[in-house]
């Protein structure tokens, strides 16, 4: 999948403004990352790309690159 | 695995007890903050819910329940062969409250008695303990509680925003020729840490540690583990999810239900959530939904099909199909009721 599309893909779970987020972000500095967003990425994870994650690998995410890359 | 069966048994009765406590998710504005409660009631979905009384227990609300219950099947006490106290509050670490329970409601001594210490998965192994215990004994009758109790307005963890207090007395009869009962039953003992309440046990005797949750990894069981176990069972036993007359999901989440019904790709309608007004009551969710929903159908058919899941602490889920009958008994009551067991202290 494009790099684009997944930025898309993201901002739609994040509830981001198409064109927002950019992949060196920190999810730690984030407005928008919190506990309804990462339930919203375990959603998106399962149904856009079939993987199951929990709190551990959400754990390891430091930037939107990380999501990015999981997204496979 | 293969999915089980249980023959010529019918699930007679089903009656829910609530305390006479309800409590408006509003009411935590003061504890918590609005923001911070409105954003749990939009994800949860919980609205109100009810709290036990000071003194009251699950027990007392399962009994109540149980009352109600054998009144309405006019069952004469001593043709009950046994009743099972299923949930994650007992009232004391001895003995069973069962028993207690037992002793309360005249039971016979020929009646098996005893707890089982499971959560949220309850009604359905419930069901499966109690009438495999049936078919091979010459039991006729039983009688399976379940319970949960959570009490007043603490505000120690905004977790207590989700859960309420029920107890429930499910009423199970040989009927020979009744249509099966098919299940499956599912454990995961390696994630026993993702809902656990550490102290007050043997483990940590000392310690006062208590309900802890993963609610993210809770959250991702539900929608993979317990969804892929639905599937299963309905490709094995050829059910069309969408032609039964009510999917009974366990009422944890309102997110979580929209999710494992989206999943299944079964129509919302089939899955009624009733989490809005009572919130997570543990083991007793599954047949609230049940009671809740029928008491809305008058016009129900003869033959209705339920597919009921449980899952939860453990964790431990399981999916479980079966019939109810027109005759079937059903009713929900409300209650201020407790056991003075004689041991209570002044102030208590």
């Amino acid at each position: 999948m494009e790099k684009e599309k997944k930025l898309e893909l993201l901002e739609e779970a994040l509830e981001m403004d198409a064109g927002t987020l950019k992949e060196d972000m920190v999810l730690e500095e984030m407005e928008e990352w919190n506990s309804l967003s990462m339930l919203s990425l375990i959603v998106l994870m399962d149904e856009e790309f079939g993987k199951t994650i929990d709190s551990t690998d959400i754990r390891k995410l430091v930037t939107v690159k990380d999501i990015l890359d999981m997204m496979c | 695995m293969a999915c089980e069966r249980l023959r010529n048994l019918a699930i007679r009765g089903i009656v829910c007890a609530l305390p006479e406590n309800k409590v408006l998710s509003t009411e935590y504005y003061d504890i918590f903050g609005k923001d911070e409660v409105d954003k749990v009631m939009a994800s949860a979905g919980i609205k109100s819910t009810y709290r036990v009384l000071p003194r009251q227990t699950a027990s007392d609300l399962s009994f109540a329940a149980a009352e109600n219950l054998i009144d309405k099947l006019a069952w004469e006490r001593e043709s009950i062969g046994a009743l099972v106290f299923l949930a994650s509050s007992t009232d004391y670490k001895l003995p069973a409250t069962a028993c207690v329970i037992h002793g309360r409601l005249g039971l016979s001594r020929n009646c098996i008695t005893f707890d089982v210490g499971l959560g949220c998965s309850g009604f359905v192994y419930g069901i499966t303990i109690l009438g495999s215990l049936m078919q091979n004994s010459s039991i006729k009758r039983a009688i399976l509680l379940l319970g949960d109790m959570h009490g007043a307005v603490k505000g120690d963890t905004n977790d207590e925003l989700l859960f309420g207090s029920c107890g429930v007395a499910v009423a199970l009869e040989k009927e020979d020729g009744a249509e099966d009962i098919r299940y499956l039953l599912q454990t995961d003992g390696t994630r026993y840490q993702k809902i656990i309440v550490p102290g007050g046990g043997s483990r940590h005797r000392n310690s006062k540690k208590g309900w802890q949750m993963n609610g993210m990894d809770i959250f991702s069981f539900s929608i993979s583990d317990v969804v892929a176990t639905i599937k299963e069972f309905a490709q094995k036993e050829e059910i069309d999810l969408n032609q039964v007359d009510m999917i009974a999901l366990h009422q944890s989440n309102l997110k979580i239900l929209r999710m494992i019904a989206r999943k299944c790709k079964v129509n919302p309608d089939k899955c009624p959530v009733v989490i809005d007004r009572y919130g997570n009551t543990g083991a007793s969710s599954v047949p609230l939904v049940i009671v809740d929903t029928l008491a809305r159908e008058k016009d129900r058919q003869d033959k209705y099909r339920v597919i009921a899941c449980g899952y939860g602490v453990g964790l431990s889920w399981g999916v479980m199909e079966f019939v109810l009958d027109g005759s079937v008994k059903t009713g929900m009551v409300y209650t201020t009721d407790y056991f003075d067991d004689g041991f209570y202290e002044e102030g208590e």
